[in-house]
């Protein structure tokens, strides 16, 4: 006869077997000593202990446990609060006053640069008048097709514009802890030529065009900004030319023809009076010499060695625009013999004279 | 993560809001703690050490309230785990106790619910069976003997599986026989 296990001997002592199981273990138990033996003993092992009860008052210590987080929590998040409420006025205070020094620093902020100012002579062909005026960075020019113009920057650049010329001064300014200028144009259309007077330790400027950036480090050059491509004939000097699309870069040599197009910058070598365009900006300053006041151009060009910065800054100011005063400006011209551009002028001088001779043939 | 005072403040409330309350923890305190108890008495031997953990129970439920809400139904059965867990790290923390001949002593003297001598002498030598057992064959045994907790509901509590429920259980209940039988006790019977 097989005996019951002990599992099941407990189970039925604490009634969880099921009925059917529990029926057959109470049948097999009257017939079998052993078992009966087994089960009296394992009900006495599982038989109700005697409960035992805490001796101290734990409910207590658990209260106090609870009231003290509960503080604790209370004084730790509502810190915050409690501390606005109570120096809400000292806080607002504070506070504005704080506001009012920033925007007091903010105003009293200088910033370490000045301003350059231009100045731009615009001669009309059909009519003898020529227009003075300062313009400030900023400014944009945009040239008749009919008319010229010379732009001084402050006698370390001079820009002669052809009729149509679209040009911005985008950047003109002198930083007085580096003490440099830096000027900045954007050519979007039209044909000029451009000279600069200063080197690059006293003045960084460049020309943004839709196709390049010319980065001109003391130089003569011709630009011509057509739908078509950017073209640089440089007369002396030197020139980084940047392709604005690739970031091709490279240092253009004298005596060359450059074209810039989205994709690549080209270059053959090239007589000045082989290009037209060259010709035509030359000739458009031959006819403008002949209404230009040559007396304050010729002052201007006197302060180009003058890279003092500020004062030649006020000193470039034109009130009034008089016809030449040729053997005046001789004079002035010999005077001037330390003048690097002497015999540029020279040049230029001669020529007039010849037409006005010419002229007064006539 | 920074918090604005606002969100602070909210959280301050909803803090209060979760965290158990006072009424609660009495009336858990009331239900629960005779038999968890008991049952970390006759887990660890020691009835001060069983009243330490009693109390340490309840103030990790307080603790626990704080991060996340209490399912009031399962509740008892966090209480077990707790009181299970505390238990064990004192035993692990204690491996030499024989203490219970010793605490016996401490048992109320106004017991009413058994005078008879032999079942008396029989529980004494369960209980110093018991202590020769390991912590979870002790464990499932107290919990069948006092609770008459189905395996499932043992398994459940001390995440085990069922089958080891009934492995331990059958050689736990093994072995207190045989310490019975070794003490003389089937003759009695």
């Amino acid at each position: 006869m097989k005996h019951l296990d002990e599992l099941t001997l407990m189970a039925l002592a604490q009634n969880s077997l099921h009925e059917d199981d529990a029926n057959k273990a109470t049948l097999h138990i009257k017939n079998c000593s052993i078992c009966s033996k087994k089960l009296q003993l394992i009900q006495a092992t599982i038989a109700p202990q005697k409960p035992v009860e805490p001796s101290r008052d734990i409910l207590s210590s658990l209260l106090e446990y609870y009231s003290k987080t509960e503080l604790r929590n209370e004084s730790i998040l509502n810190a915050i609060y409690r501390f606005i409420q109570a120096y809400k006025r000292s806080l607002a205070f504070s506070a504005a006053i704080l506001i009012i020094g920033i925007v007091i620093a903010l105003i009293s902020f200088k910033p370490d640069y000045k301003s350059i100012p231009h100045i731009l002579y615009i001669a009309g062909k059909t009519n003898n008048n020529v227009t003075t005026q300062t313009i400030n960075e900023g400014y944009r020019i945009i040239l008749n097709e009919a008319d010229s113009a010379i732009l001084m920057a402050n006698n370390d650049i001079k820009f002669r514009l052809a009729g149509g010329v679209d040009l911005t001064i985008e950047k003109s300014q002198y930083n007085r802890t580096i003490e440099k200028k830096k000027f900045q144009y954007i050519l979007t259309n039209g044909i000029a030529n451009i000279k600069s007077y200063s080197t690059h330790d006293t003045m960084h400027y460049e020309i943004k065009t839709p196709d390049a950036v010319i980065l001109p480090l003391g130089t003569e050059f011709y630009i011509n900004v057509s739908p078509d491509g950017t073209h640089i004939y440089i007369v002396e000097g030197n020139v980084m030319l940047k392709n604005a699309t690739t970031s091709e870069t490279i240092e253009a040599e004298t005596g060359k023809l450059y074209t810039i197009s989205k994709n690549e910058i080209t270059s053959f070598d090239v007589e000045k009076y082989a290009l037209q365009w060259v010709n035509d900006i030359d000739m458009s300053f031959e006819h403008l010499s002949d209404r230009m006041d040559l007396g304050e151009y010729s002052s201007l060009n006197s302060n180009i060695n003058d890279n003092s910065g500020k004062e030649s800054l006020q000193e470039s100011r034109i009130e009034d625009v008089t016809m030449p005063d040729i053997d005046k400006e001789t004079k002035i011209l010999k005077n001037k013999n330390d003048n690097k551009d002497i015999k540029e002028l020279h040049n230029d001088m001669h020529q007039l004279k010849q037409e006005l001779k010419h002229k007064q043939g006539k | 993560m920074q918090y604005n005072t606002i969100q602070l403040i909210e959280f301050g409330q909803n803090f209060k809001k979760n965290m158990i309350s006072r009424e609660e923890i009495i009336r858990l305190y009331s239900t629960h703690y005779k038999e968890i108890f008991n049952y970390i008495y006759h887990l660890t031997g020691s009835y001060e050490t069983a009243e330490d953990i009693l109390q340490e129970t309840f103030i990790n439920l307080i603790e626990y309230s704080k991060k996340t809400i209490i399912n009031l139904d399962t509740v008892k059965s966090l209480l077990y785990r707790t009181a299970h867990n505390l238990s064990i790290n004192y035993l692990k923390k204690n491996e030499k106790f024989d203490k219970l001949d010793d605490t016996i002593n401490y048992l109320p003297a106004n017991n009413t619910v058994d005078d008879d001598i032999l079942i008396q002498e029989i529980q004494k030598e369960v209980s110093n069976a018991l202590q020769k057992l390991d912590a979870i064959s002790r464990s499932i045994f107290i919990l069948k003997r006092d609770n008459n907790y189905t395996n499932e509901e043992i398994a459940k509590l001390l995440h085990i599986s069922e089958r080891t429920v009934r492995r331990k259980l059958q050689s736990a209940l093994s072995h207190i026989l045989s310490h019975l039988k070794n003490k003389g006790f089937k003759e009695n019977l």
